[in-house]
C-alpha cells in the first residue's frame, strides 16, 4: 500500500512538473536545428545560438525541479500537507527525489538522444562529436543530481542559490578545459565515435558523483531527527 | 482496555533557545482535547512530535496505540491533520486535491465532501492559488473530514479566521461529534473555541504541561471570591489559593481547589465572603500560568 502512495506521491509530483517537462522537451527541440552541427563545429562552436539555447535549457530545467519541487515545496509548508498523509519523512524523500530524476531525465534522455540521432543521420555532422555531446549532458545530469542532493540536505534558499551558482560557473570549466582535453578534442572531428578512456573516465566519475551526492543526501535525512 | 487516542509520556525535546521539558498527557478515545498555550508554548512542537515529523529527544509517544515515529505510516491512516501553516499546491485546484487524497484514502466520503464544499462555499474548480486564508482552512478541513479520520490533529486551525469562518468551522468540528467514536486535539491560544468544543484541556507554558484535566473540573475548582475584611483581620492560609488581591477592605482571592465550605473556613477567621465567581476559561489559563511561572521563580 505505501509503495503505491509512493507512486502516487510521485504522479503528483509530474502533474505538477508538467509543463516544466512539456517546455524543455519543447525548448531543447527547437534548439536542435538551430545547433550548428557541420564539420569543424561539433559542440565546442564559439557563437552556437543553437547549443547554447540547449545547454541553457537543460540547466534551467534542473534548476527549476529543485528550486520548484523541492524547495519551495518545503518554504510554502506543502511538504506538511504530504506529511501529514501515511508517509513517512524518508518515504516522501524517497518519492520527491523520484519524481525530480524522473522530470529531468525523461527530457535529458529525450534530447540526448534526439541530438545524437540527429548527429548518427546527418551528412555533415561529424560522428566525433557524439563522445563529447554525451560527456556533457551526463556533466548536466551529474551538477542535477549534486544540486538536488543540496537542497534535499539543507533546505536553504541561500545554500541552493551557492549551488546553482557553482553548479553553473563549473559549466564553461568543463567546457572549456575538460571537452578540450587532446585525447578528447582529437577525436571531435572524426568521422566514427571515439569513445576515449578519457571521456570514459569523465562520464563514470559524472556518474559517480551524481549517485554519491544522492547517496549521502539520502543518508543524512536518514539521521535527521527534524524533518520541518 | 482500548488504547488511548494519543499518550505523551515524559517527552522532552531540546533545542537552542527553547525545550519541551518532560511533557506527559493522554487523550481518550472519543474525546476532544483542547491544548491551550501562549504562542511559543510548545503546541506545535507537541503536535510536530505526535506526527512524526520531530524526533523527541527522550520519551515516548503513542498515536491511536502505534509508537511514534516508528509506526507513523500505520497511525497516520487515521489521523487528519491540519495546521494554520500548512499550505496546499497553489497552482492545482480544490478538485484535483479531492482526487489526490480520494485516490489515498479508501474511506473518502464523496458524499460528505459535496456537502462540506457546499457548508464552507468552496469552488471545486477554484484554484488553490485565489483562495483566502480562510477559504484555505476550510478547503484543508474538507480534506481531511471527507477521509473520515478516527483523530483529528488541529493545530491553530481558527487563527486568522473572521468570526463567520470560525464559526462555521467550530460548527463542522462540533458537528462531527455527534459521532462518539471520534477525537479531536485541538491546539489553540484562543481560549474562547476551545471552551466551546473541548471535553479536557490541557495547559502548556514554556515547553512545559501546566496542568491536564476535564474542562468541568477546571470550571468547578477555579473560582474567585470577593471577601471583605475587617480592619485587623489577616486572611488565613487556605490550601489551593493561587493569588490574592487586596484593595483596602476588600481581597479578591483566586483558588484553584474551590470546596463549598471554603466561605466557613473563611468567616471563622472573621472575612465574609460577598461573592464566588466561576471563572472563564481565559482567567483561568491566565491565572494558572503566572501562578506555576511563580512557583518556578520566573
Amino acid at each position: 500500500m505505501n509503495r503505491s502512495i509512493s507512486g502516487r506521491l510521485i504522479a503528483k509530483d509530474l502533474y505538477l512538473y508538467r509543463w516544466l517537462i512539456i517546455a524543455a522537451v519543447l525548448i531543447g527541440t527547437a534548439a536542435l536545428p538551430l545547433m550548428r552541427l557541420g564539420p569543424g563545429d561539433g559542440v565546442r562552436s564559439g557563437v552556437n545560438l543553437g547549443m547554447i539555447l540547449f545547454i541553457t535549457n537543460v540547466i534551467v530545467l534542473g534548476i527549476f525541479i529543485v528550486m520548484y519541487g523541492v524547495l519551495k515545496e518545503r518554504q510554502d509548508k506543502t511538504s506538511l500537507f504530504i506529511l501529514s498523509l501515511p508517509v513517512s519523512p524518508m518515504q516522501y524523500t524517497t518519492a520527491k527525489v523520484g519524481a525530480a530524476l524522473l522530470a529531468f531525465l525523461a527530457p535529458w534522455l529525450l534530447l540526448t538522444g534526439g541530438t545524437i540521432a540527429l548527429i548518427l543521420l546527418s551528412d555533415t555532422a561529424p560522428d566525433g562529436g557524439i563522445p563529447s555531446f554525451a560527456a556533457m549532458m551526463t556533466f548536466f545530469l551529474c551538477n542535477f543530481c549534486v544540486l538536488l542532493a543540496l537542497v534535499l540536505v539543507t533546505t536553504s534558499e541561500q545554500w541552493a542559490i551557492a549551488g546553482i551558482l557553482i553548479t553553473n560557473f563549473s559549466v564553461p570549466v568543463f567546457l572549456s578545459i575538460v571537452l578540450n582535453l587532446p585525447d578528447i578534442s582529437a577525436f571531435r572531428r572524426a568521422e566514427a565515435a571515439v569513445w576515449s578512456p578519457t571521456v570514459l573516465a569523465i562520464i563514470a566519475i559524472s556518474l559517480a558523483i551524481a549517485a554519491l551526492s544522492l547517496t549521502l543526501a539520502y543518508y543524512v535525512q536518514s539521521r535527521r531527527k527534524d524533518f520541518i | 482496555m482500548t488504547a488511548a487516542a494519543l499518550a505523551f509520556r515524559n517527552v522532552s525535546k531540546r533545542y537552542p533557545f527553547f525545550t519541551l521539558d518532560d511533557a506527559s498527557f493522554r487523550l481518550e478515545q472519543g474525546q476532544i482535547m483542547g491544548f491551550v498555550g501562549p504562542n511559543g508554548a510548545g503546541k506545535t512542537t507537541s503536535i510536530r512530535i505526535l506526527m512524526g515529523l520531530i524526533q523527541s529527544d527522550a520519551g515516548s509517544v503513542e498515536l491511536l496505540g502505534c509508537p511514534i515515529p516508528s509506526e507513523q505510516v500505520r497511525a497516520k491512516w487515521n489521523v487528519g491533520h491540519v495546521s494554520d501553516d500548512m499550505r496546499l499546491f497553489g497552482a492545482a485546484t480544490l478538485d484535483w486535491h479531492m482526487g489526490f487524497v480520494k485516490s489515498i484514502y479508501p474511506t473518502w466520503d464523496a458524499g460528505y465532501a459535496t456537502t462540506l464544499l457546499k457548508r464552507f462555499h468552496l469552488h471545486q474548480q477554484q484554484s488553490i492559488k485565489h483562495l483566502s486564508h480562510g477559504e484555505r482552512i476550510k478547503a484543508l478541513l474538507l480534506l481531511v473530514l471527507a477521509r473520515r479520520p478516527r483523530l483529528l490533529v488541529l493545530d491553530e486551525p481558527t487563527s486568522g479566521l473572521d468570526p463567520v469562518a470560525r464559526h462555521e468551522v467550530l460548527a463542522e468540528l462540533m458537528d462531527l461529534l455527534q459521532d462518539g467514536e471520534r477525537s479531536i486535539l485541538f491546539s489553540s491560544h484562543n481560549t474562547l473555541d476551545v471552551e466551546q468544543i473541548s471535553d479536557q484541556i490541557t495547559f502548556i507554558d514554556r515547553g512545559r504541561i501546566v496542568a491536564s484535566d476535564d474542562k468541568e473540573v477546571f470550571l468547578d475548582r477555579w473560582q474567585r471570591l470577593s471577601i471583605e475584611l475587617s480592619p485587623d483581620c489577616a486572611l488565613p492560609e487556605v490550601a489551593g489559593v493561587v493569588d490574592v488581591t487586596r484593595t483596602g477592605r476588600i481581597a479578591v482571592v483566586t483558588t484553584n481547589d474551590y470546596r463549598p465550605e471554603l466561605p466557613v473556613i473563611y468567616a471563622h477567621a472573621g472575612a465574609q465572603v460577598r461573592d464566588v465567581q466561576r471563572m472563564t476559561l481565559e482567567e483561568i489559563f491566565v491565572a494558572n500560568v503566572m501562578h506555576n511561572r511563580k512557583e518556578r521563580g520566573e
